[in-house]
């Protein structure tokens, strides 16, 4: 009989984890946090994972593991700290069990999808049932929501439960003008929040996970939350999400400004679509996360500055004439050269989504770079923005969500349109 | 119903073997019956097993158990009717279990209406079903099987004043299948059963078939072609039905029965068998690692059944006299326990009711090259009656509960088809399926749990063997690999506790996770990996390069 192969791979988790890991064992529940210069508020979150732990589950096996990105502001020592117990703590509550609290050293890139591969790979060798991901930024971090995560996976059978904040609708408007209809129009549906940063997953979604490309694949490093809940969707995996307070969020990492943030995102949504076309383009539309709620609160409204998004809108249109006659056909190209000319300048829905189209297409096509599809990709979504505050600036909430409710209708509408030219650039275009 | 699309579905497969009229019977006449095992399938679901081999359910005289047949469209009136089949058949297919069934190819009862047919007069037109002669000199040198009770292959029969040919009893006469009308009427008789629903045969008796002036009359190529008609018409008539030779043979011997992936898909592995009990006696690896290094490669759709006992004596036919009288020394110092050339035991009394060396060998079992077979009983340690005719000592009825004839049957004990085993270590009371379910430390439970983690991976029934080496003779180490999985198997064959250091430099990187409890083991690096087992203690870990 032949010999055995022996495969060989880089170790996604350190000697010195692993050796953390052993006493550790199989666990029910592993707690992730992943940090990146959260010293502000992290502590908080600990001690709430501590309390949802012994409040609601005293007897499961749970282990807590802070992998670090690459904090250079103490937060793993305030994470060892914290973990320590507090002496209110414990006299409020314990477990039954020991649970062990592992502070992975730093290790790889940094940045949370290493911290998160690094959370996945250990919970896939303590063969846990459930992976709870925790937000480190929130300021006021809820032990009752992290208790729900964990009991909708461990006992509810669901694979992947992320969160609906009940948000203003005027709020998050990348997500509600571009990521989240987007991903209903091709995918057939999608998280309200798709970027969050604080789910739960079951055993056999991290397994899958661990093996898909999204980790090595460059566009995902700043969308890794994006992927994993779009491969949640598109994977038919049984999913949820539950209604809760929107919570504001710290960090003090030094995080990327706007239009960066902006381009990174459209990198990771373009990579998506290519990741599922074979989904999405046979029409099998995906099933839409079971709503759940928890907590209900309305949220104020924000107050935008629209004349700095017009500025930046009319400013991008003039540098970026030239990629834009290349991308988009020449009646959106005349569209967009009017919508700079109006006062106030700001795109309308149609136009936008059929500048989004146009952008989805051109990327399937190979010819430009992402980098660069990107770049000019920015001015165009201020000039979405300015409209739409403007448009919802005077509307109630309820107004203001019947305007994302046509949002989605422009998309979906699209979607055939979308479909032809995407096989058709597929069909001719270079290889992605 | 089973998923008909998984064609070769037999290679993942745990097999349980059973025999209707020793497994629960239903109407208090004392022998087990199909409404009898359906009321019991709900055993088999839990256990994990995928596929029941039934033994043969045919009507017959049972002067051989049941493998001489006299009627092959039917069920043996004492074990219920076609009907019972079915709903049985529907029921275990409801339940995810599949069915085959056995098939006796190469002879029939002499109480077969075709074979009275036949001797009724020469010019019958059965009369050329069997082999006939008018002398007892044909085929002389082919060896006879049963020396014990058989002083030849021929046998005389005074209705027609002739002999006829038969290598098992000679109440079996031996078909002709040189006659295109007996392969025809036997590719009938599979039809039939495939047409029911049945997943596939094991088929008895194959080397024998074909019988040719100055040969052994064994393996001809002729058999061969008998088997590539019937595998080629069943696999166009019923995909994904399994086929499945019973060849007490060295693997090389067996080897031609899989053809071309065009004659069985499995075929029993029998001389492993004695190896593992050779090896845990003598507290040595060798004669196990003998044995499977000189298998040969088979097709890849094709598969070995391999098992630790079954409804025939221990067989020591495929090993050398100084190991058989090793086997004998150390298995059955009883003289009651020998019978043929081999030891009528089953495999809780084999090891002395030892759990350890139970879990042992079924662990090996398990994790071995090939699709283990558990034989009924042995999955809750039952024991065995030497005082029993033939091998009717490890078909005893099967043990339930501690109550009225262990849950088996209503009837009065007087007539029961075989009695209970009800001595003090093995009996009924003490071992039980319902004493087991209630007590989660059980040896059922065990194999419950065997079997899950077993099927956890496709490893086991796929996978490449490569043993490893240790200068410890008592630790027997293999790794299972398929694709970029692989698993590591560590055995103290000794029953004293072993130290051992393990070469894994090629698999370097990996870290171990132990199957059964999920524990997590240091990292494998290229220095070797040291390692300490109790006494009949085994590891399977799972490798994980992450």
């Amino acid at each position: 009989m032949p010999p055995a192969a022996s495969p060989r791979r880089a170790s996604l988790l350190s000697d010195d984890l692993v050796q953390h890991l052993i006493p550790v064992g199989q666990v029910d529940v592993l707690v992730g946090l992943p940090t990146l210069d959260n010293v502000s508020t992290v502590e908080p979150v600990v001690l709430a994972v501590h309390q949802a732990i012994a409040r609601a589950f005293p007897r499961t096996r749970i282990a807590l593991l802070n992998s670090d990105g690459g904090s250079q502001d103490g937060t793993q020592d305030v994470v060892r700290r914290a973990s320590s117990g507090s002496a209110d703590l414990l006299l409020a509550s314990h477990t039954l069990r020991t649970m062990h609290r592992v502070v992975a050293p730093f290790h790889g890139l940094p940045g949370r999808r290493a911290a998160l591969r690094t959370i996945f790979a250990a919970a896939d060798l303590l063969q846990a049932r459930a992976v709870v991901i925790v937000d480190p930024s929130a300021v006021d971090p809820s032990e009752e929501v992290l208790a729900a995560l964990m009991r909708e996976v461990l006992t509810g059978g669901l694979d992947f439960v992320g969160q609906a904040p009940g948000r203003h609708p005027r709020e998050v408007p990348l997500v509600t003008q571009l990521v989240r209809p987007l991903l209903e129009a091709t995918l057939g549906a999608s998280f309200d929040d798709p970027l969050d940063q604080q789910f739960a997953l079951s055993g056999a979604f991290v397994a899958r996970a661990l093996a898909a490309s999204i980790w090595d694949d460059e566009p995902m490093r700043a969308g890794i939350d994006l992927a994993l809940h779009a491969d949640a969707i598109a994977g038919g995996f049984a999913t949820a999400q539950l209604a809760t307070r929107a919570r504001t969020r710290v960090s003090h990492a030094a995080r990327p400004g706007v239009r960066e943030s902006i381009q990174q995102l459209v990198r990771a949504l373009w990579s998506l679509l290519g990741r599922h076309e074979s989904l999405w383009l046979d029409g099998h539309p995906a099933a839409t996360p079971r709503a759940m709620a928890l907590e209900s609160a309305e949220a104020a409204s924000p107050t935008w500055d629209t004349a700095a998004f017009e500025r930046t809108f009319r400013e991008g249109v003039h540098q970026l004439h030239g990629i834009w006659q290349d991308v988009l056909s020449p009646a959106t190209v005349a569209a967009l050269d009017a919508a700079t000319l109006r006062q106030p300048a700001g795109l309308g829905l149609d136009d936008w989504t059929e500048i989004v189209i146009d952008f989805c297409v051109a990327w399937r096509t190979g010819r430009f770079t992402p980098d660069q599809l990107a770049g000019a990709f920015v001015p165009v979504y201020f000039g979405r923005l300015a409209e739409f505050v403007r448009d919802t600036a005077t509307l109630d909430a309820g107004a203001a969500r019947e305007r994302l409710n046509r949002v989605a209708h422009a998309f979906a509408a699209a979607r055939p349109a979308l479909v032809t030219r995407w096989m058709a650039a597929r069909a001719s275009g270079e290889h992605r | 119903m089973p998923p008909a699309t998984n064609v070769d579905w037999y290679k993942d497969a745990v097999f349980y073997q059973l025999h209707v009229k020793s497994f629960a019977d239903s109407n208090g006449d004392g022998i087990g019956d199909f409404p009898g095992l359906t009321s019991r399938l709900e055993h088999l679901e839990q256990l994990g097993v995928d596929c029941i081999w039934l033994q043969p359910m045919y009507p017959s005289p049972g002067r051989d158990d049941g493998y001489d047949i006299a009627d092959y469209c039917n069920v043996h009136p004492g074990y219920g009717t076609l009907d019972d089949f079915r709903h049985f058949l529907d029921e275990a297919h409801r339940r995810g279990l599949r069915v085959i069934i056995e098939l006796v190819l190469n002879h029939t009862s002499d109480q077969h209406p075709w074979f009275q047919e036949a001797r009724s007069s020469t010019s019958n037109p059965k009369r050329d079903w069997y082999v006939w002669s008018d002398t007892d000199d044909r085929y002389r040198g082919v060896r006879i099987i049963f020396l014990d009770t058989e002083m030849s292959n021929w046998a005389w029969d005074p209705v027609s004043r002739a002999y006829y040919w038969h290598r098992f009893f000679s109440h079996q006469p031996d078909l002709n299948y040189d006659n295109p009308e007996v392969r025809e009427e036997m590719w009938r008789v599979m039809r039939f059963w495939a047409d029911l629903g049945v997943d596939g045969f094991r088929v008895d008796a194959v080397p024998y078939l074909i019988e040719r002036e100055g040969t052994s009359c064994e393996n001809l190529p002729e058999t061969h072609e008998v088997i590539r008609t019937l595998r080629a018409r069943l696999d166009a008539h019923a995909p994904g039905r399994v086929l499945l030779a019973e060849a007490n043979m060295w693997p090389e011997q067996v080897r031609p029965y899989f053809g071309d992936a065009d004659e069985f898909h499995m075929a029993f592995h029998f001389p492993l068998m004695p190896r593992m009990f050779m090896a845990v006696r003598l507290e040595d690896r060798r004669p196990l690692i003998d044995i499977v290094e000189r298998t040969p490669a088979i097709p890849e759709s094709c598969q070995w059944g391999i098992f630790l006992r079954n409804h025939d004596e221990l067989t020591l036919e495929m090993v050398t006299d100084l190991e058989r009288d090793y086997m004998y020394d150390e298995y059955a110092t009883d003289p009651k326990a020998r019978i043929n050339l081999g030891i009528r035991r089953r495999l809780a009394p084999l090891l002395e009711g030892d759990r350890r060396r139970i879990e042992l060998m079924n662990s090996m079992l398990m994790s071995l090259p090939g699709s283990p077979f558990v034989y009924y009983g042995d999955e809750i340690g039952m024991g065995d009656n030497v005082f029993l005719r033939d091998r009717n000592g490890v078909r005893t009825p099967m043990q339930w509960s501690g109550g009225w004839n262990a849950g088996f049957s209503a009837a009065d004990p007087e007539r029961l088809w075989l009695p209970i085993i009800s001595n003090p270590v093995f009996g009924y009371q003490a071992v039980n399926v319902e004493a087991q379910r209630r007590n989660g430390s059980s040896l059922l439970y065990w194999m419950q749990r065997l079997v899950r983690v077993r099927k956890s991976s496709r490893v086991f029934g796929r996978g490449s063997i490569e043993f490893l080496h240790p200068a410890n003779h008592r630790v027997l180490a293999y790794t299972r690999s398929l694709g970029e999985e692989t698993v590591l198997v560590v055995h103290n064959l000794a029953s004293t506790a072993q130290a051992v250091e393990l070469d894994l430099s090629s698999m370097a990187g990996a870290i171990p996770i132990e199957m059964f409890g999920g524990s997590i083991f240091p990292r494998i690096r290229a220095h070797p990996y040291a390692m300490t087992l109790g006494p009949y203690g085994f590891f399977w870990f799972r490798l994980r390069w992450l």
